[in-house]
């Protein structure tokens, strides 16, 4: 069955149909949902809703984009509406999404020599680095980086400004630099201290 | 004059993409704190994009509880195809059968087909006192009437219908590979539903393949009854 079968037997109210379109779309709504909150249970809460809304609506779709455009936003509107109903401060863009800093964001000291981190990082440490982000940095910064969302398009789906969204972003990744700098200087002591110990026995 | 750090970084936060413009390069070719800024806000975002290409499957239960809340919701049903298939070996198959008196009603025609041309007395282990006819020990609950269905039925194979072997031999055979594979997909479910005896959906499959084997030999004894011209 092709994706535009199973969207016509889908709109006809066909089981199988269905199944088919889940098991197409269910891996990429589901690591989207669990980007944006971090957490597997619920995660697993918002991939069932997404679907939930788009098999009610699948009969207003009529083909003028990409079917995985549209199930795309609508697994996005439906996390980010669930966000904004639980923890609305948390994820408000129009203030400091970290409670402990008082600047307006993740300062740089300057003249301080970087750790690169061209060819150190990989995939996990970014992933558990993007997990320690506020819900704010973290949002913008999975939909605009990791999901490629223009920031017209998060500004109209966050309910933002698109200066807000470019400010959102580049405190995310200037928090996310920091924390992948700090992995990589524990992950430096650690092997300083495995070469020790193994030099020393 | 020359851009400072500030500037630069203000200039990054603004940038969407495209290259960055020619002040903010010059004061990269200077600056090695920047050159180092730009270059890990690149490793990051390159990064990011190799998570994004990335999918994780949800568990299965995600599937399990969505298709419940449709079902729920009235908003999928099973393809009309699938409820009046006849494969022996499906489990839709025996769909129509589900009501009890819808089954029981069969059961009753098939039995009293059966002893019109006197199948009863010509049946081997012809076993018609049904009081006799218990759940053995150690052997799953199927219920009393199913077990009295299976001594009549199920010991029947096509050679004691009357009649059946003057047909021609290609539906001779074929009613004998169908009475086959249903046979084996009645030991099949047996054996499920003594392993496990309280598997309402064993019982259930165990209860439609009898049925089915019902039909075959009431198929096969219309045939014999009729010469074959039906």
């Amino acid at each position: 069955m092709t994706e535009a079968e199973a969207i016509r037997l889908a709109q006809e109210g066909d089981a199988g149909a269905f199944e088919r379109i889940y098991r197409l779309h269910s891996r990429r709504v589901y690591a989207l949902c669990l980007r944006m909150v971090g957490n597997t249970a619920e995660a697993e809460d918002l991939t069932q809703d997404a679907f939930l809304q788009l098999f009610r609506k699948i009969g207003t779709f009529r083909g003028e984009s990409a079917f995985s455009t549209w199930l795309h936003r609508l697994a996005v509107n439906v996390v980010l509406m669930k966000l904004r109903k639980k923890t609305l401060p948390e994820t408000s863009l129009e203030e400091s999404a970290d409670p402990e800093d008082e600047s307006t964001g993740p300062r740089r000291e300057i003249g301080v020599p970087d750790l690169l981190l061209t060819g150190s990082i990989d995939r996990v440490h970014l992933q558990r680095a993007i997990e320690q982000l506020p819900p704010g940095y973290r949002q913008v910064f999975v939909l605009h980086d990791v999901q490629g969302f223009e920031h017209n398009e998060i500004a109209g789906l966050m309910d933002c400004s698109i200066g807000n969204s470019k400010s959102q972003l580049h405190k995310a990744r200037m928090r996310l630099r920091e924390l992948l700098q700090e992995t990589m200087r524990d992950l430096a002591r650690q092997e300083r201290q495995a070469a020790k110990t193994s030099g020393g026995s | 004059m020359t851009m400072q750090c500030e500037q630069f970084e203000q200039i990054l936060e603004q940038q969407d993409e495209g290259a960055l413009p020619k002040p903010a390069l010059a004061h990269l070719e200077t600056c090695e704190a920047c050159r180092a800024l730009s270059s890990d806000f690149s490793a990051i975002h390159d990064m990011a994009l190799e998570l994004g290409a990335e999918d994780v499957a949800p568990p299965e239960r995600v599937w399990i509880a969505l298709r419940n809340q449709l079902e729920a919701e009235r908003l999928i049903h099973e393809p009309q195809d699938a409820l009046q298939s006849a494969s022996p070996a499906g489990p839709g198959w025996w769909a129509v059968f589900q009501r009890p008196a819808v089954a029981g009603a069969f059961l009753g025609l098939v039995l009293a087909a059966a002893s019109a041309v006197g199948y009863l007395s010509n049946a081997p282990q012809s076993a018609v006192h049904y009081a006799q006819l218990t759940p053995q020990q150690g052997t799953s609950s199927v219920p009393a009437a199913d077990s009295v269905f299976k001594e009549e039925v199920l010991t029947v194979g096509s050679d004691s219908i009357p009649g059946l072997q003057r047909q021609d031999i290609a539906v001779t055979d074929s009613i004998r590979r169908n009475l086959q594979i249903v046979d084996n997909f009645i030991a099949i479910c047996e054996k499920s539903v003594r392993e496990q005896p309280d598997n309402q959906m064993a019982k259930e499959y165990l209860y439609g393949a009898y049925q089915q084997k019902a039909e075959l030999l009431a198929t096969a004894m219309n045939r014999s009854m009729t010469g074959g011209l039906q």
